[in-house]
């Protein structure tokens, strides 16, 4: 088995699950771990990205273009070394006591939530860490402008539910986060009060960011359309000077992500919700010229013929 | 699954396992440089077969481990977990403490049955400090919820597979019998030596 086909392996399980964060890559060729000591450098970059869209050269499936099922494969593993003793496996070995586990476990990690400390650290030093849930009178006002991503809320409604013994009323409101540097986000969240609801949207669109392609001029690179349930959008770019001309919660979206110039309109629904979603989707199908022409292999005059 | 299948004989599939080996070594790599840059793992293992290895292992790596059920939303709704890490702290602390004696027997009794109640779920996770950084999954069909929520957060995984399995959910996946307690103790074993191998090659030249 070739060594570079092991890259394309883990490319082609990783890449496959296109909707998360970029996990690892392991470039190097591996050399059988099982009776060398010597390890292998790998990269890993554990902290996230700005999320890409998977490429289609992305997915590499070339590791079954030479695999057979029905080859008879011969186990041929190389011998190990003549002074290689197999380690204990985990049941022999000395027996620890629970002191010693405590212990050992307390020296990687802290005592974090063990409720013991064999080596005299604090054993409430979670306390701090943990970031207290909303509790009345708690300081839950704190947390309005974290990081950079300014909040507008489109729309709240009061919504009910008909129960047994009468109406459940909780309140919907739909927020849109973005900084205005082509990045939003659209949140809903549900509750029984307006300000929490406001806050659970905001956590929710924090999870769902998109990043809108922008020219210098600060405006789309083409015309897209986007829809979502009944409501569809259509976004076109405009010149500079033109300012965002736009409905409702397309201009909202639009504003937050920091396009200055742009005409939307709403085709279809004008349901709020279904719009800022739709308008995310045809944000999404956008494409900037340099890819296109980078993935085409074309320069980017043929574009514009 | 094809491609890691090697022959059929009595209706039984044989795994390939010059596939397997490679596989196994590109996970122990793997794990060897997590370990060397001080990340943190987690096994889950919930098939009864497998849950004292997995304990064992675990124990013996200094790793986090799920033994017993694993609740949804462990690693996606972690704040609610560290709610119940929190609450499972301050009752060891009373029973150490001996408050649990001088309560009433009712209210005792119930606070001793959430405490082994705690114990049993949340035994592997509570030197966890927050989410862990590499997860190594020991039946995928047995724990889809937990290899779905490591998914949803980015996380790698390592995942023994059966032929019955996806292949492609895992970042790096072991094709193996995950019946056989032999087969998993092996699998395990080499990955813990990996673990252990890489944290001393840490405190050796950090």
């Amino acid at each position: 088995m070739a060594a570079t086909v092991t890259a394309s392996t883990l490319s082609s399980a990783a890449s496959l699950s296109i909707r998360t964060k970029p996990r690892l890559s392991i470039p190097k060729p591996i050399k059988s771990f099982l009776y060398s000591k010597s390890p292998q450098f790998l990269s890993l970059s554990s902290h996230p990205t700005t999320i890409t869209r998977a490429q289609s050269s992305d997915i590499d499936t070339s590791f079954f273009d030479n695999v057979n099922p029905e080859d008879v494969i011969v186990f041929d593993p190389p011998s190990p070394p003549e002074d290689f003793v197999p380690p204990p496996s985990f049941d022999e070995g000395p027996i620890e006591t629970e002191e010693e586990i405590a212990a050992a476990y307390e020296e990687l990690y802290g005592p974090a939530f063990s409720g013991e400390s064999i080596l005299g650290n604090d054993v409430y030093v979670m306390d701090s860490k943990v970031k207290k849930t909303t509790g009345f009178g708690s300081k839950g006002k704190k947390e309005k402008i974290r990081d950079g991503f300014e909040e507008r809320v489109v729309q709240v409604r009061r919504v009910t539910k008909v129960v047994k013994g009468g109406k459940q009323l909780h309140f919907r409101a739909i927020v849109v986060v973005g900084n205005k540097q082509g990045q939003v986000g659209v949140g809903v969240g549900k509750a029984k009060e307006v300000i929490a609801a406001v806050l659970k949207s905001a956590v929710n669109a924090r999870r769902n960011i998109v990043t809108v392609p922008m020219t210098k001029y600060s405006t789309f690179p083409h015309r897209s359309e986007g829809d979502y349930g009944a409501a569809k959008v259509m976004l076109r770019p405009a010149s500079p000077g033109t300012g965002v001309i736009a409905g409702g919660a397309v201009r909202i979206v639009l504003e937050m992500a920091g396009v200055e110039n742009a005409l939307g309109k709403q085709i279809g629904s004008k349901n709020a919700l279904n719009n800022a979603r739709a308008t995310v989707v045809a944000v999404l199908k956008m494409r900037q010229f340099r890819d296109v022409a980078r993935e085409r292999g074309i320069p980017m005059e043929e574009l514009w013929k | 699954m094809a491609p890691y299948i090697s022959a059929k004989r009595k209706g039984i599939h044989i795994t390939n396992l010059t596939r397997t080996a490679r596989f196994l070594s590109e996970a122990c790599d793997l794990v060897f440089d997590a370990a060397s840059r001080r990340k943190q793992f987690l096994i889950v293992g919930t098939k009864n077969k497998a849950a004292d290895s997995v304990a064992r292992a675990a124990i013996r790596a200094r790793c986090h481990y799920v033994n017993k059920k694993w609740l949804g939303g462990i690693l996606t709704n972690w704040s609610t977990t560290e709610t119940r890490l929190q609450k499972f702290r301050d009752l060891r602390m009373e029973q150490k403490t001996g408050r649990l004696n001088r309560l009433p027997k009712g209210d005792a009794a119930r606070l001793k049955r959430q405490l082994t109640h705690l114990q049993t779920y949340l035994g592997g996770i509570k030197y966890m400090t927050g989410l862990p950084d590499i997860v190594i999954i020991v039946d995928q069909q047995e724990e889809y919820t937990a290899l779905r929520e490591c998914m949803t957060l980015g996380i790698p995984t390592i995942c023994l597979i059966d032929t019955n399995c996806d292949p492609d959910l895992a970042d790096i996946s072991i094709p193996t019998n995950d019946d056989a307690i032999a087969s998993i103790r092996l699998i395990l074993n080499k990955l813990v030596f990996a673990i252990c191998e890489g944290r001393s090659s840490y405190i050796r030249n950090p």
